[in-house]
């Protein structure tokens, strides 16, 4: 538990303390800083920050830097146990459904100052990349990198076979070559949503957006927009849509994510919905045929809302922040850190690895020879073909994740209707924002 | 009719044969005492009997039936164990009625052979207590009322009355034979203790590692024991058995030192080493019979009746029991003789006894 | 009164027994104690504001609650029946020679048991899977092909699906509980029944269950308290879904507090699950001394 190895430190604190007083040597490292994160060992990520923090100790042998380490779910119960009793490591992931709370409770740091007077930081991090992490003109977190929660992975081999030789371009197309895939025996869309988060994010998410607009999350924060409004129960009746006519594989609700990605991978289905962090998977699957086979997609256009038809969720999710208690050599060293978590150098490596950096990468990366597929994204999120609005949980307290969550997969399974999935958003939102 | 036979009965645990081949006759009404040291098979012998225990090989015939293969329900027999094996969450009433509930006795009926039982044997005002509630003998009692209220052709008893005090012991001796009389039931009784051997049975089964040593009444077993073992086991204090040989003369030489002369019975002595036994209640003082038995004395226990000697012959224990009060003291040097026809003799070899 | 000799002064005997007092207070009471404090405020942004009862108020009228309750009281219920007497029956069984490699059966039976919950949970996730779990392919190659279910995925089975995991896995506990309740008793009574002329179900009833009483009580309150802490499986199986279908007490409270960052409601869901669970063992064992063990043995 976090809340333990924190004691410890207090422990040693006054041990070292004591230990000086006995006249023992000072420490040669001056600031001791913890830094708290998962993304190690299996994560894709996993190397961009390992370098990252190689290149920090490197430049600061004066900081003592320790990692503390732990996967996500143990990350979440530690970070949530620790910030309940008033404590956060002093450099940690902040998602962004709890950048309100943390605020609040005083326990990150504002690092406007510093960010927005560094042209190469917060110059050349795009407005749009640290809205999650922004409370009333002031950041308090530094994107890890761009994600778009909602990409449709689709096998144009299994397509033509349908009759279809592009991405279907209405809904009613689309629907009509689900029932075809069905006839043929193919998986239309492969699911994975043990998890619960695959439906609310990478598939619920942007039909939100296609029918209520661009603006959906900024309504819901000043109030002018509910999950009872007509577009958002229309969104979750799309959705019950796709359910009624099949599209997903019948255990849908028992498999994870990486399970529907191998589901696609095999060849057992027309299509996959996740965000764009699940691109290196099918970059290095190593079936050649199948990645030249792999086109991405947006749900195509609703009802005839042909304005949304190009938005799609995205952000960062989670973001590098520090905690507010930091001052003076320690809070320097924190923001050095930072620094590097967002340097040219990291956003490089995301991009080498095929994932997409939150800075702006225009003329710093033009050397970087990337896989087409990958290529295609960085052009559509680049050039405005796809126009990103923000993720819908990591925009909302950090409840409304797991309640939309249980609430649709109770839809899937006939356990609640459209309305009273948006009623129980509905309900969650007004008890914790 | 309830007469029990077992032939060339066998059985072995894995590897190793514990009973090696017993035969045993057993007349209607007979109460017949199975005695042996620990170990020697004897429960294992009377579970056989009960079901409790497979057969190896051989027959066990209850009446004219074969009853090997029989559950043990199927054999109409009941069994007293050594611990008692009361159920301890059913009162007296209740255990003693158990199995007559269980063949669907009405329940009137059972209560009164329950009643009828538990006055034979004094429990009537036990009968609503649990098991835990009563004394060693009262459990002892419940135990045999749970067998006697069946009525069955075969009462099985194993020790049972090893856990109680002497005392008592003594009492429910008497107390199990005088309800043989009355009941007239074929009782198997198992028993390591002799003398409970010698008082109860009509017939004692003396067993020896899962082999019978010998057959017969308490008295036929005291007065020609077949061989050494039994020889030694019924008696006590057990009888004297001293190596010798066949002297010169006609008397037997001791290897201790001292003579003792050859039995009446024993025609033809034989050539080889033989052993003597002499119960010590046979050993005479001085010359009152023949040969001469020169005893150094270690120990004299008078219990007034009598006076116990224990000394040695040579380097061999010897104990004897005089009706006569001794002036001799520990250290000094007793002479003793015997009767004949008191004496038993033995084939040093085969273990076997000498006679015509 | 005992000889003034071997009694201990008064402070020897707190001295002795002040270990157990800080261990059990340090383990069992403060988290207890801490976790009704926290019950009496409401979460908000990782702050605590005072509340008094609100939150049980809260609970009392929450259907979630006493839905996920309800998927414990079947796992309980079923694991009664068929955990705790299949390992009855199985342990008599084994007492009664009429088994074969008991010692192996045993161990056999038992290993699951030292398995972490999440090794056995996939190891049923395969046994489930719809397209390729054993299960459905057996049921195929039987010709019962028409039984086939969605076992993790449809919402009206999936807590029956589950309790199999958890029955199969613990099934070595209640054997083992049983086998040395078994050891303890007189085996001379099971002869005597036999020679009473008892069969094998009249032994077991009559003779064996009753002197197991004790033994009864003790694991029918292993099987509830644990009925109530169950999490693991189902959190690995089926994350608690489809929905809330398969969730129960346990993941809500973990979903209230780390999920939905509201510790207070968590914490009062857990100070439930302990009330409920000290009721329901009292009561067992208050009714087996009352109607079952009595004061005979
Ligand atoms: N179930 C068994 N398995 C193996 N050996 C046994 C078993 N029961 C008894 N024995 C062995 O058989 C021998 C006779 O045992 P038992 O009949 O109980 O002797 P007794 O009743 O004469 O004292 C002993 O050596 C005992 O160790
Ligand atoms: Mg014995």
């Amino acid at each position: 538990m976090y809340v333990i190895p924190d004691f410890g430190r207090r422990l040693l604190g006054s041990a070292m303390v004591l230990g000086a007083l006995a006249g023992a040597p000072a420490s040669a490292q001056d600031v001791e800083l913890t830094f708290a994160h998962f993304l190690a060992n299996k994560s894709t990520e996993a190397p961009n920050v390992a370098d990252a923090i190689a290149r920090f100790r490197e430049k600061h042998p004066e900081v003592e830097l320790k990692e503390q380490i732990s996967g996500t779910d143990e990350y979440l119960t530690q970070f949530n146990v620790g910030a309940a009793s008033g404590e956060v490591p002093d450099v940690f992931m902040m998602n962004g459904s709890d950048t309100t709370a943390l605020v609040a409770a005083g326990l990150v740091g504002a690092i406007t100052p510093e960010f927005t007077a560094d042209p190469d930081w917060g110059g050349r991090t795009p407005d749009g990349m640290t809205f999650e992490f922004s409370r009333d003109g002031e950041v308090y977190g530094v994107p890890y990198g761009q994600i778009i929660t909602h990409v449709i992975y689709w096998n144009k081999d299994i397509f033509a076979e349908a009759g279809y030789d592009s991405f279907p371009a209405t809904w009613e197309d689309f629907i009509g070559a689900i029932e075809t895939f069905k006839e043929m025996g193919k998986t239309p869309i492969s699911l994975g949503n043990k998890g619960r988060w695959v439906v609310v994010d990478p598939l619920f998410g942007t039909l939100v957006a296609r029918e209520c607009g661009p603006d959906f999350v900024p309504q819901v924060h000043s109030g002018e927009a509910n999950f009872t409004d007509e577009c958002h129960v229309a969104a979750i009746e799309d959705f019950k849509q796709l359910v009624d006519v099949g599209a997903f594989n019948e255990d849908a609700n028992s498999l994870d994510n990486k399970q529907q990605r191998d589901a696609y991978l095999n060849g057992d289905a027309a299509m996959f919905v996740e965000g764009s962090w699940a691109l290196p998977g099918i970059l290095d699957s190593g079936n050649q045929s199948l990645i030249d086979a792999t086109g991405i997609a947006l749900w195509p256009s609703i009802k005839g809302k042909d304005e949304n038809a190009s938005l799609v969720t995205g952000g960062a999710g989670w973001s590098y922040a520090l905690a507010a208690r930091l001052e003076g050599a320690e809070r320097e060293a924190a923001i050095e850190l930072l620094k590097e978590l967002s340097a040219v150098d990291y956003s490089r490596s995301r991009m080498e690895i095929g994932l997409l950096p939150a800075q702006n990468m225009a003329g710093v990366a033009d050397d970087i020879e990337v896989q087409p597929l990958f290529a295609e994204f960085v052009s559509n999120v680049g050039d405005g073909t796809w126009q990103v609005v923000p993720i819908i949980p990591t925009n909302m307290p950090r409840s409304l994740l797991d309640v939309s969550g249980e609430a649709l997969q109770d839809l899937m399974v006939g356990n609640k209707t459209p309305q009273e999935v948006a009623e129980a958003m509905q309900e969650d939102y007004d008890r914790s924002k | 009719m309830a007469q029990l036979q077992l032939s060339e009965v066998r059985k072995s645990f894995g590897a190793v044969d514990v009973i090696k081949g017993v035969d045993i006759d057993v007349r209607d009404g007979e109460f017949v005492v199975l005695v042996g040291p620990s170990g020697c098979g004897k429960s294992t012998l009377l579970r056989m009997i009960a079901g409790l225990e497979t057969v190896t090989s051989g027959s066990i015939r209850i009446g004219e039936r074969e009853v090997k293969n029989l559950r043990a329900k199927e054999r109409d027999i009941a069994m007293v164990f050594q611990s008692y094996a009361l159920y301890p969450h059913m009162t007296v009433a209740r255990n003693m009625g158990f199995a007559l509930k269980l063949q669907g006795i009405p329940k009137d009926e059972i209560a009164k052979r329950v009643n009828d039982a538990a006055a034979i044997l004094n429990l009537t005002d036990y009968l609503e207590r649990y098991p835990k509630q009563l004394s060693g003998g009262q459990r002892q009692r419940v135990a045999m009322g749970r067998a006697i209220v069946r009525n069955p052709r075969v009462f099985l008893f194993d020790e049972p009355l090893s856990n109680l005090d002497a005392k008592l012991r003594v009492q429910m001796r008497a107390e199990i034979k005088q309800l043989h009389q009355r009941l007239g039931n074929t009782i198997i009784y198992v028993t390591h203790d002799q003398i409970e051997a010698m008082t109860m049975a009509d017939k004692i089964v003396i067993l020896s590692g899962g082999a019978v040593e010998q057959v017969g009444s308490p008295l036929e077993l005291y007065d020609r024991p077949r061989n050494t073992f039994v020889a030694g086991f019924i008696g006590s204090p057990a009888m004297n058995l001293l190596e010798g040989r066949i002297g010169a003369g006609g008397m037997i030489e001791l290897a201790g030192g001292g003579t003792l002369p050859l039995p009446v019975d024993v025609a033809s002595p034989p050539k080889g080493g033989v052993i003597v036994g002499i119960r010590p209640e046979h050993m005479l003082l001085g010359g009152a019979g023949q040969g001469d038995l020169p005893l150094r004395i270690d120990v004299l226990e008078p219990t007034g009746s009598e006076t116990h000697v224990m000394g040695k012959a040579g380097s061999v224990e010897v104990v004897a029991v005089v009706r006569d009060r001794l002036s001799e003291r520990p250290g000094e040097t007793l002479h003793l003789s015997v009767d004949p026809k008191h004496v038993h003799l033995f084939d040093a070899a085969s273990g076997l006894r000498i006679a015509e | 009164m005992a000889p003034r000799a071997f009694q201990p002064s008064t402070i020897a005997i707190w001295l002795f027994l002040l270990p157990g007092i800080v261990v059990y207070g340090g383990v069992v009471l403060t988290p207890l104690i801490g976790g009704f404090y926290y019950s009496l405020f409401e979460t908000k942004n990782f702050q605590f504001h005072w509340a008094g009862l609100a939150n049980y108020v809260r609970l009392w009228g929450d259907g979630d609650f006493w839905f996920t309750l309800r998927n414990n009281f079947i796992i309980i219920l079923l694991s009664v029946i068929f955990q705790v007497t299949t390992a009855f029956i199985i342990a008599v069984l084994m007492n009664s020679r009429l088994v074969i490699a008991p010692k192996f059966l045993r161990t056999a039976i038992f290993f699951p048991v030292i398995l972490s919950p999440v090794v056995t949970s996939f190891v049923w996730i395969l046994v489930f899977d719809i397209n390729s779990g054993l299960l459905n392919n057996t049921l195929e190659a039987i010709g019962l092909g028409g039984l086939q279910q969605k076992w993790l995925d449809d919402p009206k089975i999936v807590i029956y699906s589950v309790t199999v995991a958890l029955v199969w896995q613990y099934i070595g506990l209640f054997l083992v509980i049983f086998l040395s309740g078994l050891s303890a008793i007189n085996q001379e009574t099971i002869e005597a029944a036999e020679v009473d002329g008892a069969s094998t179900f009249q032994k077991t009833i009559y003779v064996i269950f009753p002197q197991l009483a004790s033994t009864w009580s003790v694991a029918i309150v292993l099987a509830i308290s644990g009925g109530l802490k169950i999490f693991e499986h189902i959190f690995v199986m089926t994350g608690g879904g489809p929905g809330l279908s398969s969730t129960v007490v346990a993941q809500y409270a973990y979903s209230q507090s780390f999920l939905r960052a509201n510790f207070s409601y968590g914490n009062t869901i857990a100070i439930a699950i302990v009330v409920l669970s000290l009721t329901l063992v009292s009561l067992t064992i208050w009714a087996f001394n009352r109607f079952v063990v009595k004061d005979r043995i």
